[in-house]
């Protein structure tokens, strides 16, 4: 008995490539194994789709629903234990309805139930995005991170969103009517500070959070690269600049008003936390544009695992955590080190080629499973 | 299926209705059509006379009959120099339930959205203002009484800024835990509010 979250079973219909399809878990560490196009990631999709944390677009449904199904929806089932319960989620999945049941009680979606799944994702080529790519990937991973261990933040969050779309769309409206700009301060101050109330709460979350993960990402980085001795630095970069360190609504509000000509006629807010991004840097190094991809996938994973330390914190549980093809993607001293630095707590879903070098972990304590 | 002219009329005007899909509309056409010709026409004449007699109140907007005062305005026993506001008609039926206000309303007919198209300008509040300068009795206080939504906060502040150097006391509703609520239970934003909305035993 765990108090920690175990997946014990899962039972698809018109998933992707599994027309019907049952497997039970009963280990800690799951490794599936099988060559490409197998559906390797489409089972780790699977449990995506039904825990919180996952990234699965929820507008590709139609694109999950099996070619060949005879019904118009999909289904996921599944059994798993928190905290000492049993639960059994149900969902049904159309172009038209969803019906999602846990212990035989609806909900509206899956982030609604209350003790839902959470699970932490690593897809070595999504992950990479997030190192390499635009800000949107980075803000995603870092708003995801916080929405779970902040409620405030998460509330905060959306009302800084419809707030600025709420100034946007006085601005479209306004050059619509041939309304000047000097016509509509009165009120466009209003959204200006609720705005700069909101966001600066945000910011103030953000950068407290950048301050307290630095240390855990330099551990990660160094546990996982094998105790090379990289010095690695996560820089939060919020947008107005910082001046003089200082995160002020007054100041934000300031520079909101210095935007409006421009944003005027853009119809667009060109300044806020909806702009922010980080930056990881590695031996004094941006590791967007100058790190190996070695170094850049060291780095995605370390920001996941810190991820799943945060939210192990908040849950007093521990998610679960889902590997996709990190092993193609590391060399082999770092899928060591990668193994030696899993969560104690947590189960583990690795998805793999071939199992040529077994990680290392207790011989009792791991399920293999052969897809053809 | 194709119905009388007339039948698939009456269908499509319950159609307009919200809440009301093709197969209530279908219901309820049908269901008037068993009703005796006397009975349809009282619910015709019903209709009608709702929609002529019923305005809205020329001081604070809220429904009336004919061209007079509401019946909260016209009541000498309610208190001229409180005016609460709200966005619409059903939030002021809310806060009569209590019996706990006894002085007057002014309804906006909405809060101020871009996204919706809804400005300043088409909210009642050019009245609210003109209604301040030229009531009989000085108005002492102002309640905003409007949801603490993203749309609700900011035509608070809105208002709160147009209306403090006009009236001596501008007030707004305590946000807060909901009666019967459980600490516990209760999220941590509600309660943040409400720790900052406290006040003296």
């Amino acid at each position: 008995m765990t108090q920690d979250l175990r997946l014990h079973k899962i039972v698809l219909g018109n998933f992707r490539n599994y027309t019907e399809y049952e497997i039970d878990f009963h280990k800690q560490y799951i490794f599936i194994i099988g060559p490409n196009a197998s559906g390797k990631s489409n089972l780790l999709e699977a449990i995506e789709y039904i825990s919180v944390g996952g990234e699965v677009n929820r507008e590709s449904e139609k694109q999950i629903l099996a070619k060949n199904a005879s019904e118009d929806f999909f289904s996921i089932k599944a059994n798993y234990e928190l905290m000492g319960r049993q639960f059994q989620l149900e969902a049904y999945i159309g172009q038209r309805q969803k019906n999602i049941k846990v212990n035989g009680i609806k909900y509206r979606s899956i982030n609604a139930i209350e003790e839902s799944m959470k699970a932490v994702i690593f897809k070595s080529r999504e992950s990479l995005e997030m190192i390499r790519g635009n800000p949107l990937s980075r803000r995603n991973w870092l708003n995801m991170t916080l929405n779970l261990i902040n409620k405030s933040y998460e509330e905060a969050l959306k009302r800084y969103e419809r707030l600025i779309e709420q100034r946007n769309n006085l601005f479209k409206n306004s050059l619509e009517k041939g309304n000047s700009l000097a016509g509509i301060e009165s009120e466009l101050n209003i959204w200006e500070i609720e705005i700069s109330k909101y966001g600066n709460f945000i910011q103030k979350t953000r950068k407290a959070f950048f301050n307290s993960i630095n240390e855990d990402f330099q551990l990660f980085y160094n546990q996982i690269s094998d105790l090379a001795q990289e010095k690695t630095n996560l820089t939060y970069l919020p947008n107005p600049e910082l001046e003089e360190d200082i995160l002020n609504p007054d100041l934000f509000y300031e520079k909101l008003k210095d935007r409006r000509k421009i944003d005027f006629y853009r119809g667009q807010t060109s300044v806020g936390p909806h702009r922010d991004d980080f930056l990881i840097s590695i031996d004094n190094q941006e590791a967007r544009h100058f790190s190996s991809q070695g170094q850049q996938r060291t780095s995605a994973l370390s920001l996941k695992l810190i991820q799943l330390k945060q939210w192990e914190e908040k849950l007093e549980f521990s998610p679960i955590l889902l590997l996709d093809d990190v092993s193609a993607e590391l060399d082999l001293a770092r899928q060591k080190a990668l193994f030696n630095s899993l969560p104690l707590r947590s189960q583990v879903f690795i998805t793999t080629t071939h199992l040529n070098n077994l990680p290392i972990v207790p011989n009792n304590s791991y399920q293999i499973i052969n897809l053809k | 299926m194709n119905y009388v002219l007339p039948l698939a009329e009456l269908i499509e005007q319950f159609r307009k209705l919200p809440g009301v899909g093709a197969k209530s509309a279908q219901r309820l056409a049908f269901q008037l059509l068993s009703w005796s010709k006397e009975d349809i026409k009282k619910f015709a004449e019903a209709l009608l006379k709702a929609s002529t007699d019923i305005n809205y109140c020329p001081a604070c907007f809220n429904f009336s009959s004919g061209q007079d005062l509401c019946g909260i305005c016209s009541n000498p026993k309610r208190q001229k120099k409180t005016i609460c506001i709200v966005a619409g008609i059903k939030d002021l039926s809310a806060l009569e339930r209590t019996l706990e206000f006894k002085g007057l309303y002014h309804v906006l007919h909405g809060l101020i959205s871009p996204m919706d198209g809804i400005s300043p300008e088409n909210l009642k509040i050019k009245e609210l203002v003109q209604r301040l300068s030229t009531q009989e009795e000085q108005v002492e206080e102002i309640i905003l009484a409007l949801s603490p939504s993203t749309e609700g906060e900011a035509t608070t502040l809105y208002l709160t800024r147009l209306l403090k150097p006009l009236v001596g006391k501008v007030t707004r509703l305590a946000f807060g835990l909901s009666v019967g609520a459980d600490i516990e239970q209760t999220d941590e934003l509600t309660l943040a509010r409400a720790l900052e909305g406290r006040r003296d035993c």
